[in-house]
């Protein structure tokens, strides 16, 4: 499976703040040692309204 | 270190043929017909109706298990119409038969007209099941003082190879006894132009979208490492439909691959998203509005004719088929954009069989219908040495 993340670090080619597409394993050892992060975007929060 | 001595003719071999390639890239456009009178014609047409002949009856033949004969047939119409030696086929002993060559030639010839992987990637000729490229490595370059070595290794990139594997591709019909025994330039074009188209297509499908499930290949949407560029700038922008698709996407792509990698670069869109790329406008202009049609003067394939175009990024863009890409969606590839004969590569083994079926093909049954299933099979492959080299335009995941 291929995970979609933003490099930090250049890899393999591809320049460090874009992004690519890397095998599961890959990108995961990348994510850890803090040299690409996860393009998919953050879940939105909803927030929850308290009171009136 | 022994000197490498390379002749001028090997010299300008090597140059001529890259020119050849780049040219082919650059500016893919296909060859004017020459005009035609009733006498070219008249002959052309006799030629046609012994050849279509020559085909049925060798059909025939292998329907009707007389291998032999089927042999003869087509040994006589390679000695009659003089093709390549080099062709090579398949023999019975190894599972496959003599085949008619220039019908096979006439069905990679279409093929070759039809197919945007054929006219878009580097063409490889393979000599086995597997062909392994040199994918990486580091070539560097110096300046050497007087009386110094020079230094050249780069300790962080060494080669590597990328495994291409030829896989078996098909192409088939189903043909009645009349059509046969009434063998006509018609027919045989018909069915010529049919396998060719079905077995380009099929090469398409594989080299854009391949899923990579076996036997599918993987595809350019399906690769690892390619450079991602989202629709909007960002993988939340919003822009998660084909039809959101802007002309500043391009440039995005464009510049998002390396500089030194997509020099020679060219775009690939299907034609929904050329569509809307035509229809945007730019304050009440549309932003093609600009653009002059590609040069039909150069050479090139059929299949790229009429489909290519200059962008306001300066950079060519051929439009293929929908079917050729995935379906709009969210986080889905819409655009393509690399110097694709560099950096794809389609590999070709040279053997294409004939085989015939007369009692079930495909998912139909032939028994008692005087119905034949014709198949013509080739081995190609797909390989992409250098991801990181081909950018991909996707649309943003929200």
């Amino acid at each position: 499976m291929l995970v979609d993340v933003i490099l930090i670090e250049p890899y393999k080619g591809v320049s460090a703040g874009f992004e690519t597409s890397l095998p599961a394993a890959i990108a995961e050892a990348l994510i850890k040692q803090g040299k690409a992060k996860d393009s998919k975007p953050a879940p939105k929060v909803e927030t929850k309204k308290i009171g009136k | 270190m022994d000197n490498l001595i390379v002749t001028q003719e090997q010299l300008k071999e090597v140059v001529d043929r890259k020119v050849a390639d780049q040219l082919r890239t650059m500016h893919p456009v296909n060859n004017p017909s020459p005009a035609r009178g009733l006498v070219s014609v008249k002959a052309d047409h006799d030629s046609r109706r012994d050849q279509a002949r020559v085909v049925a009856d060798y059909i025939l033949a292998k329907h009707q298990g007389r291998e032999g004969q089927a042999e003869d047939i087509a040994r006589a119409a390679n000695n009659k119409y003089i093709t390549r030696a080099n062709f090579n086929t398949g023999t019975s002993a190894q599972g496959g038969a003599a085949v008619p060559q220039f019908w096979v030639e006439e069905i990679m010839s279409f093929a070759d007209q039809f197919g945007y992987t054929r006219a878009l990637a580097k063409i490889y000729p393979m000599r086995g099941k597997t062909e392994n490229l040199v994918s990486s490595g580091a070539f560097t370059g110096a300046v050497v003082a007087e009386g110094s070595g020079l230094t050249l290794t780069d300790s962080s990139s060494f080669f590597t190879a990328t495994a291409m594997t030829a896989r078996k591709l098909v192409a088939g019909a189903i043909v009645s006894e009349e059509q046969l025994q009434d063998a006509t330039p018609a027919f045989l074009d018909y069915v010529v132009n049919g396998l060719g188209r079905a077995l380009a297509e099929t090469e398409d499908k594989q080299f854009f979208n391949g899923d990579g499930n076996s036997p599918n290949f993987t595809g350019i949407t399906g690769l690892a490492g390619t450079t991602v560029v989202r629709q909007g700038g960002s993988n939340s922008s919003g822009k998660d439909t084909f039809g959101e698709i802007s002309w500043t996407d391009l440039w995005n792509l464009r510049l998002g691959v390396n500089s030194g990698v997509g020099a020679n670069g060219v775009f690939v869109v299907p034609q929904s998203v050329f569509g809307f790329l035509m229809k945007e406008t730019g304050g009440s202009r549309p932003i093609f509005d600009m653009i002059r049609p590609i040069e039909i003067a150069s050479i090139g394939l059929t299949a790229l004719q009429g489909n290519s175009y200059f962008t306001p990024t300066g950079r060519p863009m051929h439009v293929v088929p929908d079917s050729l890409f995935p379906t709009s969606a969210a986080n889905t590839a819409s655009a393509f954009y690399a110097d694709f004969n560099q950096f794809t590569v389609m590999g070709v083994r040279e053997d294409v069989t004939v085989n015939e079926y007369k009692e079930y093909f495909g998912a139909t049954g032939l028994g008692g219908t005087h119905q034949k299933g014709i198949e013509v099979v080739e081995r190609v492959s797909f390989a992409f040495p250098a991801p990181s080299a081909i950018g991909v335009l996707k649309t943003s995941t929200t």
